[in-house]
């Protein structure tokens, strides 16, 4: 069993310097706050009798304050004694987050950090890393460690929701000036988790193919002439980011495909008759889609569907590597 | 192999191989070693680069090379004998064997050697194309097992069938002197020089691949070599030259029974392996789309571009070379070679003729060395 008894505690003698176990939730605290005003502290805070003299805050930083703001001059505490380990109060630390209310992309970063603090080899750091929903894989543990010292701003999104966690961790890796510029991209477009994904796949992508780094890309004006757009909302804004994006990362693919819609122009066809190619130009299977709604309609189609087979031009728009050099 | 594949260290053992030909020749190539014999060998998720497991393999020796409808296959059977690499290419599928990462080698020699001669007994008429570098590199062990003096000797023996021991290391120093008959076909993988720096850092320096070649060549084998991958990256017109002109300046063109040609394509599923291995790899940024059959590819144009252009090289320093793409579409092959491989009876049989004519051999028939 732990050593810990209920103890009033003088808030002067806090270690408010130390902030070892605090996990930030880098969100509005009013509800609790809210609380305190009506009903004052509810649970007592922890405290650790930590060897150096003082009290270190274990658990119930936004309480404390609270009541230190409020005049209070002590206040009962949980106090572990001088002979807990720091790591047991980490294990503690952690599960009691774990039994609150679910944990944003931020807490959960700062509770991967905190665990740092336990040997890997010891079982609870398994056990406590699976209940966070996370792998025990090294590099995905350094990704989350990143994300904990990444920065207040990125953080703070995370933890609002207006970037997803794999966003936000992706983002942790990038450059500060970088991850910024991105962040206010997102708060424009405000898109979904995947889209967020593919929106830093592609610039991430796209710099090193370029050879560029990522700022000097994401400075790039074409973008901005999207983001600060004031004729489109922000899923056009989105649609025509990703086409822009997708254009930059797959240029040989885009100039296919306009080729293909300007030979497709060039050959006339009535608005019934469709010709599809194959998926990404992959394969040799294309289709031509014949909408009608009379058997004339039919007739009127089929003949121009034969037309075009007979007159020699859709062979250039199947194969046009093979006229290179034509329009 | 310029001294970067380093002996294992450990070697660990199921029993009943303790005793075996596989293990009496690894105690006596690595002397320090430290063998263990463990009553079985689990699946595992870390990676030791010191630890070689030597197990009781209960499946399949012999598979099929895994082709799909979609695009053609060579036709080749796999003789499995051992999984994973340590040469930690970027852009290996192996990554993605996330259960079994350590090297693994099958030790229940007699066993594998019975379901060949089975498997060619029952196929007489046929000429089985077998290789072993499709889970594994053939040689990367080899100093240290010695398996291919027992896989080449077995072969010289057998009239319908020929091996190809495909390697990106110059671990052919087994291969000197025994009596191969023509029937082992020694082949690299090759790559532009910058793809070789970059994305195989732990593979022999393509000077080193080529000068085994040679040697291989002197011994009377047959070679082979296999762009696959060939990526795209800014200059890769004048990579792709250079190797190519460094193979044809080190090899007598009349010696290569055929080169394959593959641009790079993967899984969706390695690309994570990737990026968490090779941060600094090249290797995805390319312009890659769905193929049908699921693995991405590069967009077709880029494809017939970089086939088209090895094509036309190879085909001027020997027009009769046996050319092949492996795992192509028919629209692909028309546009580089201007036929599709089912005019030509099919890419296995135009093998199996490139096979007969540039080793020589004869189904039935031995030859000896020259």
């Amino acid at each position: 069993m732990t050593d810990r008894t209920l103890s009033p505690v003088r808030l002067e003698d806090m270690a408010w310097e130390d902030t070892t176990f605090a996990v930030p939730c880098y969100s509005s605290r009013d509800l609790l706050l809210e609380s305190l005003g009506r009903n004052g502290i509810l649970h007592p805070p922890w405290v650790w009798d930590e060897p150096g003299g003082k009290y270190v805050i274990v658990d119930g930083f936004t309480r404390l304050r609270w009541a230190r703001e409020s005049g209070a001059e002590s206040l009962p505490c949980t106090v572990f004694g001088r002979r807990t380990p720091r790591e047991r109060l980490v294990c503690l630390r952690i599960e009691e987050k774990l039994l609150g209310s679910p944990l944003n992309p931020a807490e959960k970063a700062r509770l991967v950090a905190l665990l740092g603090e336990i040997s890997p080899v010891e079982k609870d750091f398994p056990r406590l890393l699976s209940a966070l929903g996370i792998s025990g894989r090294r590099e995905i543990v350094e990704a989350w460690r990143r994300l904990d010292s990444a920065g207040a701003e990125l953080l703070e999104a995370a933890a609002s929701g207006g970037i997803c966690e794999r966003a936000a961790l992706e983002l942790a890796r990038w450059d500060p000036g970088s991850a910024r510029e991105v962040l206010g991209w997102f708060r424009v477009l405000r898109c979904s988790a995947s889209i967020q994904v593919e929106v830093l796949d592609r610039i991430g992508e796209i710099a090193a193919r370029e050879k560029r780094e990522k700022l000097d890309l994401l400075k790039d004006p074409a973008w901005g002439s999207i983001l600060g757009s004031s004729h489109w909302n922000h899923r056009e804004k989105t649609r025509e980011l990703r086409n822009l994006l997708a254009r930059r990362r797959f240029p040989r693919l885009h100039a296919r495909m306009d080729r293909f819609r300007r030979d497709l122009a060039g050959l006339s066809l009535p608005e019934s008759l469709q010709l599809v190619p194959p998926r990404d130009f992959e394969g040799d299977r294309w289709e031509l889609r014949l909408g009608f709604s009379t058997e004339s309609d039919l007739a009127r189609g089929a003949k121009a569907a034969q037309g075009l087979a007979e007159s020699g031009k859709l062979d250039e728009v199947l194969h046009p590597d093979r006229f290179a050099g034509s329009p | 192999m310029d001294g970067l594949v380093k002996p294992p260290r450990k070697v660990l053992v199921e029993a009943g191989l303790e005793d075996g030909e596989l293990v009496r020749c690894l105690r006596s190539t690595l002397p320090r070693a430290d063998f263990r014999v463990l009553e079985k060998i689990s699946d595992r998720s870390s990676f030791d680069p010191e630890v070689l497991e030597v197990v009781d393999f209960r499946g399949r020796f012999l598979k099929s090379c895994p082709g799909t409808r979609h695009y053609h296959c060579c036709g080749y059977q796999i003789l499995h004998f051992g999984i994973q690499c340590t040469l930690g290419c970027s852009y290996c599928i192996l990554q993605a064997y996330l259960n079994q990462p350590n090297l693994q080698i099958f030790g229940n020699w007699e066993a594998l050697f019975t379901e060949i001669e089975e498997k060619l007994r029952a196929q007489p008429s046929r000429l089985h194309r077998i290789g072993t570098g499709e889970f594994t590199d053939s040689l990367l062990l080899d100093p240290w097992t010695g398996f291919s003096r027992r896989l080449v000797s077995f072969f010289a023996r057998q009239p319908n069938a020929v091996l190809e021991l495909k390697t990106k290391t110059n671990h052919v120093g087994n291969l000197r002197g025994l009596d191969h008959r023509r029937r082992t076909i020694a082949a690299w993988s090759l790559n532009a020089p910058y793809i070789r720096g970059r994305e195989e850092t732990a593979a022999a320096s393509l000077r080193a691949r080529l000068e085994a070649a040679r040697a291989c060549a002197r011994w009377g084998y047959p070679l082979a070599f296999h762009f696959d991958p060939l990526v795209e990256y800014p200059r890769w017109k004048d990579g792709y030259a250079r190797i190519l002109d460094r193979l044809l300046d080190s090899a007598d063109p009349g010696q290569i029974v055929w080169i394959s040609l593959g641009c790079f394509r993967f899984m969706p599923s390695l690309r994570s392996a990737v990026l968490a291995r090779h941060p600094r790899s090249g290797v995805l940024l390319g312009e890659f789309v769905r193929g049908l059959d699921g693995k991405m590819r590069y967009f077709r144009d880029i494809r017939v571009e970089m086939y088209s252009f090895m094509v036309e090289r190879i085909r001027k320093a020997d027009p009769g070379l046996c050319v092949y793409l492996c795992m192509e579409g028919e629209d692909i092959w028309r546009e580089v070679f201007g036929f599709q491989p089912g005019e030509k009876g099919g890419l296995p049989a135009m093998l199996d003729r490139a096979a007969r004519e540039r080793t020589g051999i004869e189904d039935g028939a031995s030859q000896k060395n020259p």
